[in-house]
């Protein structure tokens, strides 16, 4: 009975200690490594981030100090010997103006069941089943910085060198950009105070920044929040744009919105977009099947445009070389409508002002509605065949009347004929016409 | 008085001495008990054993979880992760995101490349979309469970059923509108 017992507690002590021998090969390596560089003021810095939070801080010392946070865990004893040692030797490539850092330093990394495989750049490999690194980078804040990051957050001081980023799936939050900014970025949030020029490739990426200079983006699936931007250079697809105030704009785009509350002078190309702005000076836009939605504008050129809708509160002037199935309703004209060709349009001008110079409409299909001040004299000449006039004689001189099969040719003065009364001159086929007195 | 006794007894031993006893009853008792001693030393062996048997097999469950356990650190990796293979509800996600552009396909009809400029430029997007997604399968193979790819592969997935009833919607749009009056 004896050697019974002795044996049953053997057993146990047995599987015990194969059991701790076994939970024991599982050691976690928590580490911090560092690099210093003495650097120029102005050092082009490299960094290739991945899959590592990133946090970036200025400093007026020459010197480049990177910081790299290690947690593993799941490693074997020797792994973890070769991984520190690795890391305790590795080296980034620097010369005075120029440092490379990269903090992907494993030829290959795969990950099954919770358990990934590392080959270093030694070709040493190892095995373990956590893997996070943080990383903690001082610079000159003068530095060049070409930073290529890939699933991580960063966060960065105000910097004063050339900014180059190539972001993927990361969340950047930045202070301001002293110089010009390159910025390709897919899949991300980033954030700036100011920035001065930016060129951007941005795809279904979120930015935001307070103020930039002159910006020029390409962009997909994308949103773009500013205040104040300088010049701005937009090729956008699906796009959500939106500014405080603008200087000047081009904006050739699909299927994609803009607003703003003031800009300068806009060229738009645009195909089922939406632009709305309060306050604009003059656009010149080539569209379809868009929405223009402006408050107050000066002058307005549609050089083509296909299944828009034009909105205006006040407009100065509206000239259209070319259009079909358009939609313009303006509430009030200050001085001339000009339509070089129109098919199926609908013109609504609530209000002209007493300063109008004119309207002159060649349309197909047409329905004309204008608003004119019960004191404003003016000139009306129509050639339409299959014309449908809706306007009020009372106090209008007939010159011409002619209807012959469906085609009319009218001419009439309303008020008193003076030199260079404002004409309104409808030519065309199956429009309709009405003049509303207020 | 012992010596009395002693020499009565010696005296009178024949006719005292006239039970006599019933051999076979005693070998039949000696026999059960040896038997039972027998049965009994029989049983502690086979416990014995049997204890042996149950540490011998844990030995060798250990002895091959610790090989096959070092065995698969040296294995090679499969070729590709699924979401499934990471989580079963991410896998039933994009199946119904996979069924549902298999439908809006279907509905879209054809699989050519369109003339139509617009719908050509969706074209080469639903394209881009693949290199997109087949990148972040890579990514997920590498890093493994990560919540910004998975977001990223699930994006793309919408992306592409927004892009193919853009398509389908152009495609109306083309034949009942910009046809019928301009042609």
């Amino acid at each position: 009975m004896k050697t019974n017992t002795y044996c049953k507690y053997y057993l146990v002590l047995l599987a015990f200690l194969i059991s701790s021998s076994l939970y024991a090969q599982s050691k976690t390596l928590q580490k911090t490594y560092s690099w210093k560089y003495s650097v120029s003021a102005d050092v082009n810095l490299s960094f290739n981030n991945y899959d590592c939070d990133l946090n970036i801080q200025t400093w007026d010392k020459p010197t480049i100090e990177y910081k790299l946070q290690v947690t593993v865990t799941g490693l074997k004893p020797e792994d973890s010997e070769i991984l520190n040692n690795y890391l305790e030797n590795l080296s980034f490539h620097t010369s005075a103006n120029r440092v490379t850092i990269d903090n992907r330093f494993w030829n290959e990394r795969n990950t099954r069941n919770n358990k990934t495989k590392l080959e270093l750049r030694n070709g040493e490999k190892i095995t373990l089943t956590k893997f996070q690194i943080s990383g903690e980078l001082k610079v000159p804040t003068g530095t060049n910085l070409i930073l290529d990051s890939k699933y991580s957050n960063i966060e960065m001081d105000d910097i004063y060198g050339k900014l180059n980023l190539k972001l993927y799936n990361d969340k950047l939050y930045a202070g301001n950009v002293g110089s010009n900014l390159s910025l390709e970025a897919k899949y991300s949030t980033i954030e700036f105070e100011n920035i001065k020029d930016i060129t951007a490739d941005l795809y279904n990426t979120d930015m935001e920044a307070k103020d930039m200079g002159n910006l020029k983006i390409d962009s997909k699936y994308s949103k773009i929040f500013c205040n104040e931007v300088q010049n701005v250079d937009l090729n956008s697809y699906n796009d959500k744009l939106v500014f405080e105030s603008t200087e000047n704009v081009s904006f050739d785009a699909k299927y994609s919105s803009f607003i703003a509350k003031k800009s300068k002078m806009l060229k738009v190309d645009t195909y089922n977009c939406t632009m709305v702005i309060d306050e604009i000076e003059n656009i010149e836009i080539d569209s379809k099947y868009s929405k223009f939605e402006f408050k107050n504008g000066g002058n307005c050129t549609l050089s083509s445009s296909f299944n828009d809708g034009v909105k205006y509160l006040n407009l100065n002037k509206l000239k259209i070389y070319e259009s079909k199935y358009g939609t313009y309703k303006i509430e009030e004209l200050t001085d001339k409508l000009e339509v070089t060709d129109g098919y199926s349009d609908k013109f609504e001008i609530i209000k002209t002002s007493m300063n109008l110079k004119g309207i002159k409409v060649n349309e197909k299909y047409g329905k004309i509605r204008i608003g004119i001040p019960e004191q404003l004299d003016f000139h009306l000449k129509a050639r339409i065949k299959y014309p449908k006039l809706n306007i009020d004689d009372a106090g209008v001189t007939t010159k011409i009347k002619i209807l012959e099969n469906s085609d009319l040719e009218y001419e009439g003065i309303k008020g008193t004929e003076i030199e260079n009364m404002p004409l309104i001159r409808i030519t065309g086929y199956n429009v309709s016409l009405t003049i509303n007195e207020y | 008085m012992i010596s009395e006794l002693e020499k009565y007894l010696k005296e009178n031993r024949e006719n005292l001495d006239t039970d006599k006893p019933d051999q076979l009853a005693i070998w039949e008792g000696i026999r059960a008990e040896l038997d039972e001693n027998k049965k009994l030393s029989g049983n502690n062996h086979r416990r014995f054993l049997f204890n042996w048997n149950v540490a011998a097999a844990f030995i060798l469950i250990l002895g091959l979880a610790y090989i096959i356990s070092n065995l698969s650190r040296n294995l090679p990796a499969e070729n590709t992760i699924t979401l499934s293979s990471l989580d079963k509800s991410l896998g039933q996600r994009e199946k119904e995101y996979q069924s549902y552009i298999q439908v809006t396909k279907q509905e879209l009809g054809s699989n050519e490349f369109s003339n139509d400029p617009v719908i050509y430029e969706i074209q080469t997007e639903i394209m881009r979309l693949d290199t997109l997604y087949n990148q972040s399968i890579n990514d997920l193979n590498e890093i493994g469970y990560n919540e910004r790819i998975i977001q990223t592969i699930f994006s793309i997935y919408e992306q592409k059923i927004f892009l193919l009833k853009l398509m389908i919607l152009e495609t109306k749009k083309k034949k009942s509108h910009e046809n019928k009056y301009l042609l």
